[in-house]
C-alpha cells in the first residue's frame, strides 16, 4: 500500500509537471498570437496603403499616357494653326480691299487692279482648299482632344459605355489618321475590307490600335537609327475565322529579344530610355482586348521586325 | 468545468481523506477511466456530484465545503502560477483585479467560456464591496477564494454575503471587511 501511495504521488508529479508545462507553452503560444494579430492588422493597413499608392500611380501613369496621347493631336492643330496663320494676312489683305471698296475708298478700277496685283502673290484656289482641310482637322484635332479627355474622366468615374458596333477598317483608319503625324516618314499598307464588324467601345479600340502603332513606329525609328533599314514599314492586314477577325500589324522595326515577350504586357515595362516609354502602352492594349472578349500576341518576323496579332470577336448583328 | 478545479479537488480529498476516498468518489460520480487535466473541460455535474460527496463524508453543509475547498482553492492556484501572484502587493489589490487579470489570464491558459462576472470596488479604507455573477452560482467557492487569498496576505478578514443568488437574487454581494 505504501509503494502504491508513492507510484501514485510520482505519476501526480508527472502529472502536474506536464501540466505546467502545458500551461507555459499555451501561454507563450498566447502571446504570439496576440503579436501575430497586431502585425497581422499593420500588414493590413500597408495592404491598403499599397492598394492605394498602386492606384495613385497608375492614374499618374495614365495621365502621362493621356499627356501623350494628347500631344499628336496637339501638334497638327499648331501645325495647321501655323498655316492659316500665315493664311491670315492674304485673307486680311483680300477682306480689306473689299471693305475699303464698299466703303466707297476705291472705284471699281482701283478694286480690280488691286486684286489683280493681290492674286500674283497668291494661289487663291490652293488657299480655299487648304482653308477647308485646315478647318476639318482643327475639328477633329480638338474632338480627339476632348475625348481623350472624356475617356481620363471614364476612368476617374464609373464608366459611362461608349458600346457600339463599327467597322474594323473604321477604327485603323481613325488611328492611322490621329497619328498622321507620326506616320509621315512610315510607307504604311493598310489592307482592310468593308463591312467586317465588330462591337464594344469605339473609342477604346482605337486607343488600343493607336498604341501598336506608336510602338511600331518606334521600333521602325530605332532600327532606322541604327541602320538597319533605310525605310520603316507597317503593314495592317485583316483575316477572319469563323468567329473572329485577326488584325496584324506588321513592322520592319528593331524587334524584341524573345525573353522579353513574356513581360510586355506587364504594366510599367518598358525597354525604352528614362522618360520614353511608361510601359503602359501594351498593358492598356491588354485591358481593352480582354474587356472585348479579344486577345493580343506578338511575335518575331522570320526576316526583321514584329507582328502583332489582334484577335476580336466579331459582331454577333 | 476545467480540469484544474478537479485536480485541486482530487488533491485536498487525496491529502486529507486518502486515496480510497478519492476512488470511491470517483466510481460514483464519473465515468470509467476517467482521468482529470488541467486544460480540459469536464461536465459540471461531475463536480457537484463530488463536492456533494464530500460534504456529506465531512458532515458539512454544502456552502461549508464549498467555502473549505475554495479556500484551498486559492493556495492551490497561488502554488502553480506564483508569477502572476506576485505581481500584487496587497490583498486589497489583487481582488479589485479579479476580472481585469486574473480572469484574463486564466482566459489565455484555459479558454474558459464560462468565467464569472466579479465586480469589486473599493467601498473605503478597511472595505472592498465584490458583486459577483455566474449562472453556476458557485459564490461559496469565491468566498473560499477570497478567505485563501487573504490568508495568503496573512490578513484577517471578514466577509458578508447580503443579498445572494440562491435567494432569488440575480447578482450576490459580498462585504468584504480587512484590517
Ligand atoms: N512593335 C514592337 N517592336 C519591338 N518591340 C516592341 C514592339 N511593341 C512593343 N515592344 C516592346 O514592348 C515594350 C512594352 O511596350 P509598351 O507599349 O507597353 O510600353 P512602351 O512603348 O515602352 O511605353 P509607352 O507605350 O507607355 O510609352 C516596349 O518597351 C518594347 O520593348
Ligand atoms: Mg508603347
Amino acid at each position: 500500500m505504501q509503494n502504491y501511495y508513492k507510484a501514485y504521488l510520482r505519476e501526480k508529479a508527472a502529472r502536474d509537471e506536464v501540466e505546467l508545462l502545458l500551461e507555459e507553452k499555451t501561454s507563450k503560444l498566447y502571446a504570439l498570437n496576440v503579436e501575430l494579430e497586431k502585425k497581422l492588422t499593420i500588414l493590413q493597413q500597408q495592404q491598403i496603403a499599397v492598394v492605394q499608392s498602386e492606384k495613385m500611380a497608375t492614374l499618374g501613369t495614365l495621365s502621362a499616357g493621356v499627356a501623350h496621347e494628347i500631344n499628336n493631336p496637339l501638334a497638327y492643330l499648331t501645325c495647321n494653326l501655323e498655316t492659316f496663320a500665315h493664311y491670315k494676312d492674304d485673307i486680311n489683305s483680300y477682306l480689306t480691299l473689299m471693305s475699303r471698296y464698299t466703303e466707297g475708298d476705291l472705284t471699281d478700277e482701283q478694286l480690280i487692279d488691286q486684286l489683280k496685283t493681290l492674286n500674283q502673290g497668291i494661289n487663291t484656289r490652293e488657299l480655299t482648299e487648304d482653308l477647308e482641310d485646315i478647318a476639318n482637322d482643327c475639328q477633329e484635332g480638338c474632338g480627339r482632344i476632348s475625348e481623350i479627355i472624356k475617356n481620363l474622366l471614364d476612368f476617374a468615374k464609373p464608366k459611362q459605355s461608349d458600346e457600339s458596333i463599327f467597322e474594323v477598317k473604321e477604327v485603323i483608319e481613325h488611328a492611322i489618321k490621329l497619328l498622321e503625324n507620326k506616320l509621315k516618314q512610315v510607307h504604311l499598307t493598310s489592307l482592310s475590307e468593308e463591312g467586317l464588324f465588330i462591337s464594344g467601345s469605339k473609342s477604346n479600340i482605337t486607343q488600343a490600335f493607336i498604341n501598336i502603332f506608336v510602338n511600331a513606329v518606334q521600333a521602325c525609328e530605332e532600327a532606322k537609327e541604327k541602320g538597319l533599314i533605310s525605310q520603316s514599314k507597317i503593314t495592317v492586314t485583316v483575316n477572319q475565322t469563323e468567329s473572329e477577325y485577326i488584325i496584324e500589324f506588321c513592322d520592319n522595326g528593331i524587334g524584341i529579344p524573345e525573353d522579353d515577350i513574356s513581360h510586355i504586357f506587364e504594366p510599367f515595362y518598358s525597354t525604352k530610355p528614362l522618360g520614353e516609354g511608361t510601359g503602359m502602352g501594351l498593358a492598356v492594349v491588354y485591358g481593352i482586348l480582354s474587356n472585348h472578349k479579344g486577345s493580343i500576341s506578338l511575335v518575331n518576323n522570320i526576316d526583321n521586325g514584329v507582328t502583332v496579332q489582334v484577335k476580336l470577336p466579331k459582331s454577333k448583328q | 468545468m476545467k480540469g484544474i478545479i478537479f485536480r485541486c479537488l482530487e488533491e485536498l480529498v487525496i491529502n486529507t481523506k486518502g486515496m480510497d476516498v478519492w476512488e470511491q468518489l470517483l466510481e460514483k460520480h464519473c465515468p470509467e477511466d476517467r482521468v482529470y487535466v488541467s486544460a480540459r473541460s469536464y461536465p459540471d455535474e461531475e463536480l457537484v456530484g463530488l463536492a456533494t460527496s464530500v460534504s456529506q463524508a465531512l458532515n458539512l453543509s454544502m456552502p461549508e465545503t464549498l467555502k473549505a475547498f475554495g479556500t484551498y482553492l486559492f493556495g492551490f492556484l497561488a502554488k502553480r502560477h506564483t508569477s502572476i501572484v506576485e505581481e500584487f502587493k496587497s490583498f486589497e489589490q489583487l481582488i479589485i483585479s479579479i476580472d481585469d487579470v486574473i480572469h484574463q489570464e486564466v482566459q489565455k491558459l484555459y479558454e474558459e467560456p464560462n468565467l464569472p462576472t466579479i465586480e469589486a470596488k473599493i467601498y473605503d479604507e478597511h472595505t472592498i464591496h465584490l458583486v459577483y455573477r455566474s449562472p453556476r452560482k458557485l459564490c461559496f467557492c469565491a468566498e473560499g477564494l477570497i478567505y485563501g487569498c487573504a490568508e495568503h496576505f496573512n490578513k484577517t478578514i471578514k466577509i458578508e454575503h447580503p443579498l445572494c443568488m440562491h435567494n432569488g437574487e440575480k447578482e450576490c454581494l459580498l462585504k468584504i471587511t480587512h484590517s
